[in-house]
């Protein structure tokens, strides 16, 4: 059997650290999930200057009764942004967001997980046997299944946002007030020419058709005496 | 169609065992034992000729064509 490179070895490290990195963010985030902290009733800062796009900008949080309201004035003036209720806001990408990231963080988890097991095996110069060929078409099954939730997921994060947004928040360009139109009907995720994920899924899935007639050669050969 | 190898048999008229065959002809007793049991897909022509030599006998001693369906037929093919 030809030696095994460094390789497989050194992908099996980085997949069990990246796995461990994601478990424990996965725990954060259904910590973040059941203690649901709130942004304190008038919290404020600022004005804080910053370059944005190499102009000055400065970012304000106002005390507003219960909440507060959030100001940024970017581009020495010309595009204004303000958000009433900032809080609420806060609430929605928490709602929405903590949800999604957790779903992608233990998808993740689980794709590393299968990667960790292939290049053991691959390590152990096991590449072609059955169990790497059912870890190749996982690895292929889970991609294309994560990219499809994932359409889903985040059609679904952006809409509530926006939608937060339409009613509680104002842009002036050059003084123009803009108004984000309340579209209550965003329609099923529609992808952008095609999702990377996706097609990386049906990638993988190809190979893993390479592998079984890999491990069918391989059986052959075993049984030619 | 099935093609069985009778290796069981002519060691048993040679009077060989399977420790003897497999140090005479230089293979494991693993592909021995895949050749003995009618597990082996296919068999190469120096394994049959150093077969042949060891237990002094041709090649269709060794080898039998067993229609389906027949008893006692072997349960791989073996392609040669």
């Amino acid at each position: 059997m030809a030696p095994v490179s460094f390789l497989p070895k050194l992908f099996r490290w980085v997949f069990s650290v990246l796995m461990v990195i994601l478990v424990l963010s996965s725990v954060a985030i259904v910590a973040a999930i059941l203690i649901d902290p709130k942004l304190p009733p008038g919290t404020h800062f600022g004005p804080v200057t910053r370059d944005v796009g190499g102009q000055p900008a400065s970012f304000v949080l106002q005390a507003n009764g219960g909440d507060s309201d959030f100001t940024a004035h970017l581009f020495n003036g010309t595009i204004n942004i303000f958000v009433k209720q900032a809080g609420g806001l806060v609430e929605v990408v928490k709602h929405h967001g903590l949800p999604v990231m957790l779903i992608d963080t233990i998808f993740l988890a689980v794709l590393f997980e299968l990667l960790r097991r292939l290049f053991r095996n691959v390590g152990r110069g096991e590449s072609f046997t059955r169990q790497t060929v059912q870890l190749v078409q996982l690895v292929g099954g889970a991609l294309i299944a994560f990219s499809l939730v994932s359409a889903f997921v985040e059609h679904w994060f952006v809409q509530s946002v926006y939608l937060y947004l339409a009613d509680h928040a104002t842009a002036t360009i050059s003084g123009s007030p803009i108004q984000l139109p309340r579209i209550k009907d965003f329609g099923w995720p529609h992808g952008d020419g095609g999702s990377p994920v996706f097609f990386s899924g049906l990638l993988v899935l190809a190979l893993s058709e390479v592998f079984r007639q890999g491990l069918a050669l391989k059986t052959e050969n075993e049984l030619t005496v | 169609m099935a093609i069985k190898l009778n290796l069981d048999r002519v060691m048993l008229e040679k009077r060989m065992s399977l420790t003897e065959l497999a140090d005479k002809i230089g293979i494991t007793l693993a592909n021995l034992s895949i050749l003995k049991t009618n597990k082996a897909r296919a068999i190469r022509f120096t394994t049959l000729d150093a077969l042949c030599g060891a237990l002094e006998c041709q090649p269709g001693e060794l080898l039998e064509y067993v229609a389906d369906g027949v008893e006692g037929a072997g349960q791989s093919e073996i392609a040669v």
